[in-house]
């Protein structure tokens, strides 16, 4: 669907017209769930963020000033729902070497017992291991590191999509990984390694 | 970059390579009709009803008439006194010296 296209079922949705407001749901689930999945508080159904997301979008569609891509706009709609759902959710535990499971431990014994890249049959116990780490990091801190690190993206396009300027997104980073190196290097400390 | 510091780095290079779990693309049954339900009952919420807004218009009804009446107080007091006022107040003075 083009934008044209997507200006229209806009206006339609505007003037009261529920179908258009389905066609629309249908057309952002995907773009929704990605950013809702990547950026999932822990205590939080996805479903339920996506809906709250959905809720948002159509409260404030009327702000909507169409000057950047409709994706774009309720990506960060996205974002920031689970960033409040993240701040809601303010007791963040810290992670012990007993709270990984068997995967997690065998990936940080591979990092430290040598100094190649992991192979990939590790990627999933990998992330699953940051995503633990990143537990104990505040809100902004995980979204920045879910955004440049596993995603790829630039300073740039995080600038876009959550409103932070340039500046405060590079120190957070800087932050945020300073962070998650003292969580790391205190599991490995816990063992001995 | 120190050993810990680089081994974070290889364990985020690794996470990135996760491959997602792939997107459903169709939302799940009933969701549509959930959005629209939860959307209606938010707008229906924050929509004023009618007694709110007869309250408000005469509310600032109210506050516009106690202003202006302030001011036109303010004004008289602070306007000089009629020459007329002024002849009568001196006549009765030179009358009783």
């Amino acid at each position: 669907m083009d934008e044209p296209e997507l200006s229209a079922y806009i206006d339609a949705v505007l003037t009261g017209d529920d179908d258009a407001a389905r066609v629309l749901v249908r057309h952002l689930y995907p773009v929704v769930l990605r950013m809702v999945r990547a950026h999932l508080p822990r205590r939080a159904s996805e479903e339920d963020l996506c809906q709250m997301t959905f809720v948002k979008v159509f409260s404030n569609l009327d702000r909507y000033s169409r000057q950047v891509p409709l994706h774009h706009w309720v990506s960060r709609i996205a974002i920031n729902t689970c960033l409040s759902q993240l701040k809601a959710e303010s007791s963040r535990p810290e992670l012990r070497w007993a709270d990984l499971s068997e995967a997690q431990a065998i990936t940080i014994e591979n990092l430290e017992a040598s100094t190649g890249e992991l192979d990939a049959s590790q990627s999933v116990s990998s992330r699953d291991l940051v995503e633990l780490m990143m537990s104990e990091l505040n809100p902004a801190d995980r979204t920045v590191i879910t955004l440049m690190d596993l995603e790829g993206r630039s300073v740039q396009d995080v600038k876009e999509l959550t409103g932070w300027n340039a500046s405060v997104i590079k120190v957070r980073a800087f932050r945020a990984r300073r962070k998650l190196k003292s969580i790391y290097t205190r599991l490995t400390g816990e063992t001995g390694r | 970059m120190n050993r810990s510091n680089s081994n974070l780095d290889r364990l985020l290079r690794a996470a990135s390579r996760a491959t997602p779990a792939p997107l459903p693309t169709d939302p799940p049954l009933g969701f549509e009709a959930r959005v629209l339900a939860a959307w209606h009952e938010t707008r229906e919420r924050f929509q004023p009803n009618l007694s709110q807004v007869i309250f408000k218009r005469a509310l600032i009804c109210a506050l516009a008439v106690m202003a202006a009446a302030v001011g036109v107080g303010l004004y008289e007091m602070a306007a000089p006194e009629p020459t007329e006022t002024l002849l009568a107040t001196a006549t009765i003075d030179w009358a009783f010296d």
